[in-house]
């Protein structure tokens, strides 16, 4: 699944591994997550979220729905 | 406005080093834990047991021997017990502290632990059974499941 979590990590001036610190998971995950590897759990999803004071859908791309959202 | 380059996308981690959190540290001091009671418990055996070997005049080289030799029962009852309780405090801190990502590492490197097992105990016992290689030793069973879990969870972890 695509997300902006690099982009979003970027602008704070975040490593990953202090990004995973702010979510209280490893920077391993953080790299997975970004790359693309690995889809975070719903919990996590809703966590980076609060972090970045955005809705999951502005972080996370679903690209399955052909880009249509209600 | 801050201006994105791939530059600065790119993670700028490591040249700064920072404190563990909270989980990072009950995730390394339960490995950390774990390992240094079995070392402990190997060393605080290992002399006992030769000793005990040196009396009862066995031993043949064999690479495990040391710890094949009989030791004192209620040593035996109390390091036993030691192993479990300490073994199983350090899983459930391991376990409490790990996140979803690490946990998939962690099945990951259960699964083939498993697997070695299970591939190398049937085939060794068929080839004992042929007199082609000696009857099947439990350490090193033990051994090749431990090195087995810990290769594919050191991969996992430390891959970039």
């Amino acid at each position: 699944m695509k997300n902006r979590l690099k982009v979003l990590r970027a602008m704070r001036n975040w490593s990953q591994a202090e990004l995973g610190d702010h979510l209280d998971v490893s920077r391993q995950a953080v790299n997975a997550i970004e790359t693309g590897k690995y889809d975070p759990s719903l919990p996590l999803a809703f966590k980076m979220a609060r972090l970045f004071g955005l809705r999951i859908e502005e972080i996370f791309d679903d690209e399955s729905d052909g880009g249509q959202h209600g | 406005m801050t201006n994105l380059t791939e530059a600065n996308m790119a993670d700028p981690q490591d040249s700064r080093r920072r404190p563990l959190t909270p989980r990072a540290k009950r995730y390394w001091g339960s490995l950390i834990g774990a390992g240094l009671l079995g070392a402990a418990i190997s060393l605080l055996l290992l002399p006992l047991s030769i000793e005990a070997g040196h009396n009862i005049g066995t031993g043949d080289g064999g690479f495990f021997d040391p710890f094949e030799n009989p030791i004192n029962p209620t040593l035996a009852v109390l390091v036993s017990a030691l192993w479990m309780a300490g073994l199983l405090m350090m899983c459930l801190i391991f376990y409490r502290s790990i996140d979803e990502f690490e946990e998939r590492d962690y099945l990951w490197a259960g699964t083939v632990g498993w697997y070695a097992m299970m591939l190398t105990i049937p085939a060794w016992h068929v080839l004992w059974m042929g007199r082609l290689v000696p009857p099947v030793g439990i350490w090193w069973i033990f051994a090749i499941g431990l090195l087995s879990n810990n290769a594919v969870w050191m991969w996992r972890k430390f891959r970039k």
